[in-house]
């Protein structure tokens, strides 16, 4: 078991900064997606990152990785930007792709309730494809999500450069808070409430797109 | 993937991102094809780039290659990565006549009174992200 300092170290490092992080950027990300791009390279880092739904299920993609551990600390998050990719391409190409919107809420509601059950399986991977499949159903539908909203008068690759590396940046987040919290009880109990809290956030934002007049 | 692993794939994210942006932002007319800057200044952009990237892919290989030292490389990828993006916090005030910002159209971050360049996030993200990638690889007993 790591040592207290450790700990600490782990917790000013992690934890701290990514409250700071929602501290600061709340007033933002309450707008949804501000006007803060260049409408190319900018943008698309910031696309991810100032959408509270894409942030939750981008760090949570990161956190359940770890949390199921082996294979799956690089599977799910290349799945889900490889998905996303595809999703952004479709949706630049504006192919109609329908619920989309319900599949992100969906995926925050998911991708919360596996924080809060999910744990290293000792033996087999019983449930690893089905898992794969639904995050790359997941990333489909938030990549096609960003492609939508490319600005006119965006350059399409650094775009699409900046919004896969800025949903890397969140997978490696989510991992390094998931790795954090396998230090102590607490933190993982701790980890598992953040989950809890994020899964019915995605239930309210679903309950929300789906009783919003059409 | 071990917390060590796990250490060392956020420093090299932090080393791929940061080559990888850089040339992105600079390879266009607004840095390194601008037709206002002296050819002289644009060399020198030419120049940091390819010195940015070739030293990347010599500290990529000196962290994920076999070594009986790796903490040595976990130090040197922290440590060259701390190199490149502390500068953006001092240059400004360091050098008179330099700008964070390449032109008056860039569009900059306002929260409340504060104003944040994009190059500044950037920098900002990737110290964060050196120093717990440096933390977590740094623990090599563990995994030894």
């Amino acid at each position: 078991m790591p040592s207290r300092p450790s700990v600490v170290l782990a917790v000013l490092l992690t934890v701290l900064p990514t409250l700071l992080l929602l501290v600061l950027f709340a007033p933002s990300m309450a707008q949804a997606h501000p006007e803060v791009g260049d409408g190319g390279l900018v943008d698309g880092l910031m696309h991810p990152v100032f959408g509270v739904d894409h942030l939750l299920a981008m760090v949570g993609v990161g956190v359940v990785s770890v949390q199921l551990g082996g294979a799956n600390i690089w599977r799910l998050p290349l799945t889900f930007v490889g998905a996303m990719t595809i999703g952004g391409a479709l949706g630049l190409w504006r192919v109609a792709l329908p619920h989309t919107e319900l599949g992100i809420d969906l995926s925050v509601a998911i991708l919360g309730l596996g924080i809060f059950f999910a744990h290293r399986q000792a033996h087999g991977q019983t449930w690893v494809w089905p898992i794969t499949g639904l995050v790359a159903l997941f990333g489909t539908c938030h990549g096609y999500a960003h492609g939508l909203e490319v600005p006119n008068s965006a350059s399409p690759l650094l775009y699409t450069l900046g919004f896969v590396i800025g949903t890397a940046a969140l997978h490696i987040l989510g991992m390094v808070l998931g790795e954090v919290a396998t230090m102590r009880t607490w933190l993982r109990q701790g980890l598992r409430l953040a989950g809890a809290v994020v899964a019915m956030w995605g239930a309210a934002i679903l309950v929300q797109t789906l009783t919003a007049p059409a | 993937m071990g917390r060590r692993k796990l250490g060392k794939l956020v420093l090299g994210f932090v080393l791929v991102v940061g080559a990888v942006v850089s040339t992105a932002v600079d390879w266009n007319t607004t840095h390194l094809f601008n037709p206002d800057w002296p050819p002289h200044a644009r060399f020198h952009d030419g120049l940091f780039l390819a010195l940015l990237n070739g030293a990347t892919l010599i500290v990529l290989w000196l962290l994920w290659r076999p070594s009986k030292e790796p903490r040595v490389a976990i130090a040197v990828a922290a440590l060259f990565s701390v190199a490149v993006w502390t500068p953006f916090f001092y240059i400004e005030a360091l050098i008179p006549g330099t700008s964070l910002l390449a032109g008056p159209d860039v569009p900059v971050l306002k929260l409340g009174s504060v104003a944040l360049p994009p190059n500044l996030i950037v920098a900002a993200v990737l110290l964060f992200f050196t120093a717990v990638g440096w933390w977590l690889a740094r623990d090599v007993a563990r995994d030894a």
